[in-house]
């Protein structure tokens, strides 16, 4: 079974990326398409196109013909690395990428032309990129936050990615982020680092603290209404508030992806589904 | 001053609204929302007697303006408690002097409590909060709070005026320099006269480059490397030293080594010289030339720095450093704030200073304000500067509650002070401070039409910090939590100032009129 890096979803289709291709998942089963690049790194859906981000062309996005078409992306010849879109993306049309080794780069007009966004940004690798849910209306003043993920620490942009402050220090490279559901009420966001731990924030992600406890390799984070998944390279973990997490004998997961259908995992084989009666 | 202290009273609070002079000989309206313009407008009260008083008023006020951004009305009314209180002491008998120092004492008293009251502001939200409380206009205070969050204390904002309502803002990351293109060969995307350097080498010259053999030997050592770019910056590049670069340039790609920019700075002299000095700072490059150890000729690889990314267009040249050289720059960083926070808001030297610091901490913020007319236009940019250094005020010192009530909650320490006071006049110089502190507040609520002042202001004294008096809903509330916040340091500025004033007015004994007055251009 391929290694699976990113997973990614639209209406009832789903599709799973890793070194060895792009496959669309259907009952469990991985059937390759044809991919944009040599060596794809990261994917993502708008509901309309299928991005896939990667070394050799930077970043692509499908045609209505069914072909690819390669974004403008501001002189950075960085691999992309991790894709995100802004949760109102439908309306905005703004989604970012992180590029291994050019930063962040931002898109307004669903991946056309992409711009350098690195204002605040000290740390050029940013591995994971997570959008905080939107904002109820009636609160002020109007923000959009997403979080960066980089080799040195988090960053955290209250403007949809126009500008980022470092908000924690690590000891390792953050390769996952999660922001809670219910973000606006509890502030909480979780960073996993690759050897540093688990870092966790309450205060809506402006100051972040280790997890004692917490598994030191973090690969996948996924934040759920009921709770939080993690996993290290041995297995899954679950915690109801991120602080406290408990092993369960679920296999280790590089990616998470929540459906309707569950909680789907990709991995070193594959894609399988999380038990959900195993893990609760 | 008591004629324009009653002028300026009602100002004070959220229920305040601007005010509208009438300039006759230009037959022009304009709209003012701070006390120190409206102050700066009015040049005499038509009797030298009231004229004294006045202009002391006015002088305090605009100098707190030029301080701080904002305080003006709440300096007014406790400058004016503080007169008419000590007034009727001195007249009651007690010593001006020995009052005078127990009101300057008791101020220091009031200063070091209001600091302990003082908390940290963390985000965007907290400091938008403050914005709003210096301009009614809640989206500009929102724009400003997120720009305060996000180039911190020292950051360095432009503001640009539009002709028609408009808010927008633009992070600009990155070392930003005036510049010339030496040859529009260079450029990358000459269809957008746009070129992008990824992790170039970067070269510093302060003479300029017209040798072929020096320019060999910059490219030598930028091979040497092991980059595939270079930036070249210096004074001119011109001649056999071009022809050189260019060639090099528009090899095939296949066989070029190097991508070459070459830039002529803008900036001439000192300002040449700070920012070679800074990019060599964010670049690790030494400068080749008079102010080097070596020239172009002697060139060797360790002598190039590096960037993460460069970028040229529309005459400016972007320099993005890389994230190690952070670390590296931190004295630089911490020489440039130190100076900045000792040079007055009003120096000549604080625009240039913000923008090295701008250039070695990321970048600037661009905030675009419009409206239709020209005083709304002016009034909004006058509003967004005044809150922009309250907010840099905001996030050196802290916050405390708002509206009069972190003076209001001094007032304990002071009569604490004054109780140890064996001084029986400085004593009582230190209650009268005491019993103002509580003016700015009851001006407040009165203003907000609360009918029976005194029971809000005994109950917020009993609460403490950071309780306030919320005139919007009419109920007292936690300050922290409802967002309504000052910053520390104006309101420190505030007390500072009024106290100054009332000293030098009770004071006074004898006023020397002239016949021809000093002309002056500052109040």
């Amino acid at each position: 079974m391929p290694v699976i890096l990113a997973l990614t979803q639209a209406h009832d289709n789903r599709w799973a990326l890793g070194p060895e291709g792009l496959f669309t998942i259907a009952d469990g089963v991985l059937t390759a398409v044809p991919q944009p690049d040599a060596q794809p790194a990261c994917c993502y859906h708008d509901g309309e196109r299928l991005f896939v981000g990667g070394a050799t062309h930077g970043l692509a996005y499908t045609t209505p013909d069914g072909g690819w078409q390669a974004g403008w992306l501001d002189g950075v010849t960085a691999p992309v690395v991790c894709l995100a879109g802004d949760p109102d993306q439908q309306h905005s049309g703004v989604l970012l990428a992180g590029t291994a080794g050019g930063g962040v780069l931002r898109t307004t007009n669903r991946g056309r032309h992409w711009s350098v966004c690195n204002f605040g940004l000290f740390d050029f690798d940013v591995l994971a990129l997570a959008w905080a849910p939107v904002q109820p209306a009636a609160l002020w003043p109007p923000v959009q936050v997403v979080f960066a993920g980089a080799l040195g620490g988090v960053y955290r942009s209250p403007n949809g990615g126009r500008g980022w402050k470092q908000v924690a220090t690590t000891t390792a490279p953050v390769l996952t982020l999660a922001v809670a559901p219910d973000f606006h009420t509890s502030g909480v966001v979780l960073a996993g680092t690759e050897g540093g731990g688990l870092w966790r924030a309450a205060d809506g992600g402006y100051t972040f603290a280790p997890v004692p406890g917490a598994p030191q390799v973090v690969n996948a984070l996924l934040a759920r209404p009921d709770g939080w998944l993690l996993s290290d390279a041995e297995r899954i973990w679950r915690s109801a508030d991120g602080l406290t997490w408990t092993a369960t004998d679920q296999p280790p997961a590089l990616t998470f992806l929540a459906t309707s259908d569950g909680v789907l995992a990709g991995g070193m084989d594959g894609v399988y589904w999380v038990d959900e009666h195993r893990i609760a | 001053m008591v004629t324009l202290a009653d002028m300026l009273a009602p100002t004070l609070g959220p229920t305040g609204g601007p005010v509208l002079n009438f300039d006759a000989a230009r037959r022009k309206v304009e709209v003012l929302d701070d006390a120190a313009t409206t102050l700066r407008r009015i040049l005499g009260l038509g009797s030298p007697d009231l004229d004294v008083g006045a202009m002391l008023l006015r002088s305090t006020v605009w100098r707190l303006e030029q301080q701080v951004g904002d305080g003006g009305a709440t300096a007014v009314v406790l400058l004016r408690a503080l007169v008419d209180e000590g007034m009727r002491q001195i007249t009651a008998g007690a010593n001006a002097m020995r009052l005078n120092d127990g009101i300057r004492r008791g101020a220091a008293v009031a200063v070091a409590s209001l600091y302990t009251q003082s908390q940290p502001v963390t985000g965007e939200r907290s400091l938008a909060a403050v914005a709003r409380t210096v301009m009614q206009d809640d989206d500009l205070a929102a724009v400003l709070g997120e720009l305060s969050y996000l180039l911190g204390a020292d950051g360095h904002l432009q503001i640009e005026s539009y002709v028609a309502p408009y808010l927008e803002r633009q992070y600009l990351g990155g070392a930003h320099y005036g510049a010339e293109i030496n040859s529009m060969y260079f450029y990358s995307e000459p269809e957008r006269k746009r070129t992008v350097l990824t992790a170039p080498a970067v070269a510093l010259l302060d003479k300029p480059l017209t040798e072929a053999t020096h320019a060999v030997a910059l490219l030598e050592a930028a091979v040497a490397t092991g980059r595939k770019a270079l930036l070249i910056f210096a004074p001119d590049i011109a001649g056999a030293a071009l022809n050189v670069l260019v060639a090099n340039h528009m090899q095939p790609e296949e066989k070029r080594k190097l991508a070459i920019l070459a830039v002529k700075p803008k900036a001439v002299g000192d300002e040449r010289r700070f920012a070679l000095q800074d990019l060599a700072a964010m670049t690790g490059a030494a400068v080749l030339g008079e102010l080097g150890a070596r020239t172009a000729q002697s060139a060797r690889a360790e002598d190039l720095g590096a960037a993460q990314r460069v970028e040229f267009g529309d005459k400016n040249l972007v320099l993005t450093m890389e994230g190690a050289r952070r670390s590296v720059i931190q004295t630089q960083i911490a020489d440039l704030s130190s100076r900045l926070a000792h040079l007055p808001y009003d120096d000549e030297e604080r625009p240039v200073l913000t923008r090295r610091l701008a250039a070695l901490t990321g970048g600037i913020g661009i905030l675009k304000i419009g409206a239709y007319h020209q005083p709304a236009r002016d009034l909004r940019r006058a509003q967004a500067e005044r809150a922009w250094k309250v907010l840099s005020a905001v996030q050196r010192g802290g916050v405390v509650a708002g509206g009069g009530a972190a003076l209001l909650h001094c007032q304990a320490a002071v009569l604490a002070a004054a109780d140890q006071e064996i001084e029986t006049d400085c004593a009582l110089g230190m209650r009268v401070l005491a019993q103002a502190l509580t003016a700015p507040q009851r001006q407040i609520l009165t203003n907000g039409g609360v009918a029976a002042p005194a029971v809000y202001l005994h109950q917020l004294a009993e609460l403490g910090a950071p309780a306030t008096y919320d005139v919007t809903t009419a109920t007292v509330v936690d300050a922290q939590q409802r967002g309504l916040l000052d910053a520390a340091d104006v309101v420190a500025a505030v007390l500072q100032a009024a106290a100054s004033g009332a000293t030098m007015l009770l004071s006074t004994d004898t006023i020397v009129y002239h016949r021809t007055p000093q002309q002056s251009l500052t109040p």
